[in-house]
């Protein structure tokens, strides 16, 4: 079964500069279809601009134009793209974050997969924010990289009934 | 990054398609002026040619793991580039 879901910018930075193994079961769930990503053009420009900072490349000088763009081109073919994504939340403290929301609520995803404590908060906090998001996404849940793979793993196998 | 493509062979197979994805490729096929048997090839010649993610993203991941910073330095590296992107998205929408 396949879970929709929304990665933020530090998932996708963390495949390019992390060695292999390093939670990199992200991508692996991307490509063995555990997960249905869902990106819009915001996110991929964020994604983009930051790979191709100086301070980034100048610690990669493999990071050329030509393989960011095959990476970009190869996410793009392996997610569903959301063109137009409406505003229907904001997060007037973090607003900068209101576009992964935005894509979470209208691609209607199960989970927001992030690093970021003040986003894996959210749901817990008291605020209009946290309460508008519990309203326009009830089931979106916000996980860690790790999380998500202790949630996408098998349950185990159940031990057989005892005979009397 | 392109691949120099050596001797070609034929080969025989049945492919299971959808109505959708058989009706598509007869159009791509029409529309770049070739038959759909030539057109499949190309896409298939492309597709195991072209690099993985894995294999494209490996050179990159050597750099960092040379570059002698830890990962939670490379972490924190990108948390604070991309803070800093946002912080000049905001003052140039400003």
């Amino acid at each position: 079964m396949s879970h929709r879901a929304v990665y933020d910018t530090m998932v996708f930075f963390q495949w390019a500069a992390l060695p292999e193994g390093r939670q990199h079961g992200t991508l692996q769930a991307v490509l063995n279809g555990d997960i249905h990503l869902c990106l819009s053009p915001d996110a991929l420009a964020e994604i983009s601009d930051l790979i191709t900072r100086p301070a980034i490349q100048a610690r990669s000088p493999n990071l050329v134009k030509e393989r960011v763009e095959q990476f970009l081109k190869q996410l793009v073919e392996r997610a569903e793209m959301f063109p137009a994504v409406p505003t229907s939340f904001t997060w007037p403290q973090h607003p900068d974050d209101d576009h992964l929301f935005n894509l979470a609520i209208h691609a209607r995803v199960k989970y927001l997969v992030t690093w970021e404590t003040r986003l894996l908060d959210l749901p817990k906090s008291s605020a209009a924010a946290a309460k508008l998001l519990r309203e326009l996404a009830p089931d979106l849940e916000i996980v860690t990289p790790r999380e998500l793979m202790n949630l996408l793993k098998p349950p185990p196998p159940q031990a057989p009934a005892p005979t009397e | 990054m392109a691949a120099t493509l050596g001797q070609t062979s034929e080969i025989a197979m049945k492919l299971r398609l959808s109505d959708q994805a058989k009706r598509k490729l007869a159009e791509r096929a029409a529309e770049s002026g070739r038959d759909v048997a030539e057109y499949t090839s190309e896409l298939v010649e492309q597709a195991v040619n072209r690099p993985t993610l894995d294999e494209l993203l490996a050179p990159v991941r050597a750099d960092f793991a040379r570059s002698g910073m830890s990962e939670d330095q490379i972490m924190e590296l990108g948390r604070s580039e991309l803070g800093t992107l946002r912080q000049e998205r905001k003052a140039k929408k400003a």
